[in-house]
């Protein structure tokens, strides 16, 4: 790479410099401005510093990388004191793997106890962790009081006194629940939000690198599942229910279900890889594959006839209610397709039995799209990358990537003018978090509407951006109205209780 | 001159930076830490500090402390006949503070730079303003707590490179900053706090301690004067057991005498609680800083709590070292208020030193998620300037408007960091009108500017006009518009304030009147004869009389506050 980066051309720096050089400068260039008065010099020569730093640590990792590259071959001889094996596995170990990975870890860490005394922080995270995992068959949990209990058990044991120890554990535990379902993980996602205060402070995910961000976008998937309709958030419980299960379903569940479950799936991807084991669509689908057309149409026509005369829940059982608001959901996903006149799942012949769906019963899920299936490594994006870099703190050696140069042109714009909404006021290299995040919030999804502004192409900001640039409305005074905008908006319960 | 005041919650201090190093300023009384207390004397006239503090327990109606608390709030404090604003009260101390110092150094001081908890919200950080304002000062400069300890502890190491931790519980409030020293640049990485945790919460664990195992009946906790006693009584035997295993505790009410022993491990029990809060905001500030605690070079501590010995335990644990201390900690803040006093006016001394601070939480808007055309999620919490991003900053978002065809944009700005804007804090609203244009062509730029003083302020600008609205922080409950101070620094210079050379035997009387009411039986007679007559030579208005008695009156009411056990509310 000849081209100097335009953050070491401001510092009047080329490429050779190192962290030191970068440092002095900008301590020299910092003692000249007035930084009460002078907000513009001060912020620019933050952002170039900033980008500059981040660009010599990833210089030096790159170049140590290397080094223990052409020195020893093997790589298990790494100095790093964190051997903690970070990728995560596809997403079908049970809990036997779990504690034998467990046991590993440990292994290399018990070396260092010889040599220094006292344990470290990792090897006493590690060791409550699996007593943790040990006293509690996260498969039994039903409550999340329990797993409360569980938690608090945990960080009162005194080998978790120590800040970096405890710290460890969070990861351990947030780690273990990105790590693909297993019975139970709904419950401790709750109450692992709550007792560390992840739903308060996002700010406590984002240095656990990917895995942080990944259970901070499925936090705010939640908060948007929570915020929907009463009637919408049942119909959808009870779709995740549906995939909790092992055995096949009824021919008409597996019909009828499967669009939304994609819908859902692509909707709320972090969250429900997080509770729900998202690699049953595969099956799903496979199930739905086999069955016949004319099987098919007969689901339709039942749901139709049932559907019509008493939309209405005027049944006892919640299981039927359930019924009926799928069959909604069916009905509005034959009319977003009948504009949409693409290639469905659904024979087009059942298109008539719902143009009589009576459309007000229906009228927050409109947007119910025709689900196309997804790639199944897009169910777990985590599973996708599994070496990925994170946070330097908790994986193992970062390998961020170089912040891109920012063109000169973009630092021209006249003051006035009106900035590229870019969050770059943290340049410290961000974890790649491997989230397509435009498929989760992006364009083709019409849940959420983006409305942020493109960014700018001269002007890529200086590291990957981990989080989805959050494509909000403006709350307006019309917004406020509650019953046009909102019809049955929850108040929203941090005490949260696993769904479902 | 510029000083550097820490206005404290239970003690304020005021230092100069003088001759190339920070130095404090002591009292009338020739003590550097003047009680952050106000009451009333029965002539009206107003005592500041320490004889204020002895009238708490004897005139609990006349006397008010820790109003830092109730800084930007619109609560009052009763004093006597009269109402006071809590930025009333911390102008008539920092009165007193400016007296001292002008008394000491002989020229009037205009300027001054004020401490603040990292954690005070817009409204507190403006009370303070006020505060200083109505005490005729100009406090153009407002220094975070801890980036002030950190400040006085940098000068200390300057030179070299250096990380360390700042861990500072002070009587009222908790704050970690996380500071690096780098060539003479110290710039603070991260802080996090927590507003209402310090050392008086420690005391009353110890008072609740004491109903509970006393069995004192519940009704006396509405007894202003019985718990200010035990207030004082907690206060006394929480610092006692900082040197010595065991402490007592006696209150008399009426003819009945409570009593409790107590000792470390049973205070640290009661205390459980509060040392368990303190774990949050460390973590809190590590991972901003993106450090792990064994990457820190030292962690150091600050504030008066923390001497308690649970609490050093507690730190040794929590970073697996020892801390330093090699500051007193009551001090340590003032210390770093004054250098920053020298930075400001360009202390030859501190050319080479420059500080760079932080903004202690996010700053944001209320949005709302549109989820689909009929159903959408409102009161989400989106940051413009994330916590602990380098101050001055300033950033920009864009926004649409929810609909089309709205007439009005809301704009709020919270300052907090949950998701949803209900438990974060409200600090203003703005609302911009929309011309009937498309949706999507509403677009509106807010501007978020923070500056190096923790003030805020929000432009909007609608991009298809370039017309640009500047929020104004008004009508919110606890900040007083101009109007108010106007009339508030003109009721507060009508007040007398108790002249500043009869201070000293004023405090002398006032503790003497807090043991007559302590004590009982002959001694209290005794005692009453001995006020008596120390008053009537008072009276005589002349310093020679007067001097020699005054020395003899104070070792006397030492003496009985030694033998009989009576605290007497001064720090060790």
């Amino acid at each position: 790479m000849s081209h100097v980066p335009h953050f070491l051309k401001q510092l009047d720096l080329g490429l050779n410099a190192n962290e030191r050089d970068i440092r002095r400068t900008y301590a020299k260039r910092l003692k000249l401005i007035d930084q009460q008065a002078d907000l513009e010099g001060f912020q620019q020569l933050r952002e170039n510093y900033e980008a500059a730093l981040n660009w010599a640590r990833y210089q030096a990792q790159v170049q140590a990388a290397e080094a223990a590259e052409a020195g020893a071959g093997g790589t298990e001889a790494s100095p790093s004191p964190k051997p903690l094996p970070e990728p995560p596995r596809q997403a079908s170990p049970d809990l036997p793997t779990h504690d034998g990975d467990a046991l590993e870890n440990i292994e290399p860490i018990g070396e260092g106890v010889a040599t220094e005394t006292r344990p470290s922080p990792e090897a006493l995270a590690q060791a409550v962790f699996q007593d943790f995992m040990a006293a509690l068959p996260l498969a039994s949990l039903k409550e999340k009081i329990r797993a409360l209990h569980a938690l608090d058990h945990s960080l009162a044991d005194p080998r978790l006194l120590s800040i970096d120890a405890s710290a460890f554990f969070e990861w351990l535990v947030a780690r273990t629940l990105t790590d693909g379902w297993h019975p139970g993980h709904e419950v401790l996602f709750v109450a692992a939000a709550e007792r560390f205060d992840w739903f308060n402070d996002q700010h406590r995910l984002f240095q656990f690198g990917r895995v942080g961000h990944f259970i901070n976008t499925a936090l705010n998937e939640r908060l948007t599942y929570d915020s929907q309709s009463g009637r919408t958030r049942e119909a959808q419980r009870q779709l995740i229910l549906q995939l909790r299960q092992a055995n096949r379903p009824g021919t008409g569940t597996v019909v009828r279900s499967l669009p939304h479950l994609e819908q859902l799936l692509r909707t709320f991807p972090n969250w429900l890889s997080i509770i729900a084991p998202v690699d049953n669509i595969q099956r799903w689908r496979e199930w739905d594959h086999a069955i016949p057309h004319w099987r098919r149409r007969l689901t339709y026509q039942s749901t139709a006839s049932t559907t019509t005369p008493a939309p209405a829940p005027q049944k006892t059982s919640s299981w039927n209610r359930a019924w009926v608001a799928i069959a909604i959901f069916m009905a509005i996903i034959q009319l977003a397709k009948i504009n949409h006149q693409s290639p469905s799942p659904l024979p087009s012949a059942s298109h008539s039995s719902y143009s009589s769906t009576p459309r007000e019963s229906a009228s927050s899920n409109t947007d119910w799209e025709k689900p196309e299936p997804l790639p199944l490594e897009a169910l777990n994006p985590l599973a996708k990358h599994p070496a990925n870099p994170s946070s330097n703190l908790y994986p193992q050696l970062p390998q961020n990537p170089a912040p891109e140069p920012r063109q000169a042109k973009a630092r021209q714009r006249p003051a006035a003018e009106v900035k590229p909404v870019v969050r770059s006021d943290d340049a410290r290299p961000k974890p790649n978090v491997p989230l397509d995040l435009s498929r989760h919030f992006g364009e083709p999804l019409p849940m959420l509407m983006l409305t942020q502004a493109p960014r700018p192409t001269p002007a890529p900001p200086p590291a990957p951006e981990p989080l989805p640039p959050p494509a909000y409305r403006l709350s307006g005074k019309e917004a406020a109205t509650p019953e046009r905008i909102a019809p049955e908006m929850p108040a929203v319960d941090y005490s949260l209780k696993p769904v479902p | 001159m510029i000083v550097g005041i820490d206005l404290g919650t239970t003690n304020s201090l005021i230092a100069v930076w003088q001759d190339g190093q920070a130095r404090l300023i002591p009292n009338s009384l020739g003590e550097s830490l003047t009680p952050s207390c106000v009451s009333v004397d029965e002539d009206d006239t107003i005592l500041v500090g320490r004889a204020a503090q002895e009238r708490l327990q004897t005139h609990p109606d006349r006397s008010a402390s820790i109003f830092k608390r109730y800084m930007g709030s619109k609560k009052t404090l009763r004093l006597g006949k009269r109402e006071f604003r809590p930025e009333e009260l911390s102008a008539l101390v920092l009165k007193a503070l400016k007296a001292d110092a002008e008394a000491a150094l002989g020229q009037p001081i205009t300027e001054a730079v004020i401490t603040v908890p990292a954690y005070f919200s817009e409204a507190q950080r403006r009370a303070t303003r006020v505060a200083g304002q109505m005490a005729g000062l100009k406090v153009d400069r407002l220094l975070n707590e801890p980036t002030a300890a950190a400040l006085a502890y940098g000068m200390h190491l300057l030179g070299s490179e250096s990380r360390f931790l700042v861990f500072d519980l002070g009587g009222g409030t908790f704050d970690v900053s996380i500071l690096e020293l780098f060539e003479g640049v110290m710039e603070v990485r991260a802080s996090a706090g927590d507003n209402f945790l310090g050392g008086e919460d420690f005391a009353n664990c110890l008072v609740d301690l004491f109903m509970a195992r006393a069995q004192v009946p519940d009704k006396l906790r509405k007894d202003q004067a019985f718990m200010q006693r035990l207030q004082a009584q907690a206060e006394m035997a929480k610092r006692i057991l900082s040197g010595s295993p065991e402490a007592s505790l006696s209150v008399w009410q009426g003819k009945t005498e409570y009593t409790m022993k107590v000792d470390e491990p049973a205070l640290e029990q009661a205390c459980a609680a509060l040392l368990k809060r303190l774990r949050t905001p460390v973590e809190r500030a590590l991972r901003d800083a993106n450090l792990r605690s064994s990457e820190l070079d030292r962690v150091v501590l600050a504030g008066g709590a923390t001497r308690m010995p649970m609490i050093r335990r507690l730190v040794t644990m929590m970073f697996g070292r020892f801390p330093s201390v090699e500051f007193n900690p009551d001090e340590v803040v003032a210390m770093g208020a004054a250098v920053q006093a020298g930075l400001k006016a360009k202390d030859a001394a501190l050319s080479e030193v420059v500080m760079t601070d932080v903004s202690p939480y996010s700053l944001g808007v209320e949005v709302t998620h549109r989820l689909s055309e009929h159903n959408a999620s409102p009161g989400h919490f989106d940051p413009i300037i994330e916590r602990n991003s380098p101050v001055p900053v300033s950033r920009v978002k864009r926004y649409f408007p929810v609909r089309e065809g709205q007439p009005l944009l809301e704009l709020n700005v919270y300052q907090g960091e949950a998701r949803m804007v209900k438990d974060n804090i409200h600090l203003g609203r703005l609302e911009l009108a929309l011309p009937r244009i498309a949706q999507a062509e509403a677009g509106v730029d807010v501007r978020f500017t923070y500056d190096v003083n923790g003030l805020l302020q929000v432009e909007a600008t609608l991009l298809k006009t370039q017309e640009t609205s500047t929020l104004l922080i008004e009508g919110n409950p606890g900040m007083m518009s101009e109007q108010e101070i106007a009339n508030s620094l003109k009721a507060l210079s009508d007040l007398k304030i108790h002249p500043r050379d009869r201070l000293e035997n004023r405090t002398l009387m006032a503790k003497g009147e807090r043991l007559y009411e302590q004590l009982r039986g002959e001694t209290r007679e005794w005692l009453g004869a001995q006020i008596l007559y120390f008053e009537q030579v008072l009276a005589t208005q002349d310093q020679r009389t007067i001097e020699p008695h005054h020395i003899r009156f104070e070792e006397m009411l030492n003496r009985i506050e030694r033998d009989s056990h009576i605290d007497s509310g001064e720090p060790r």
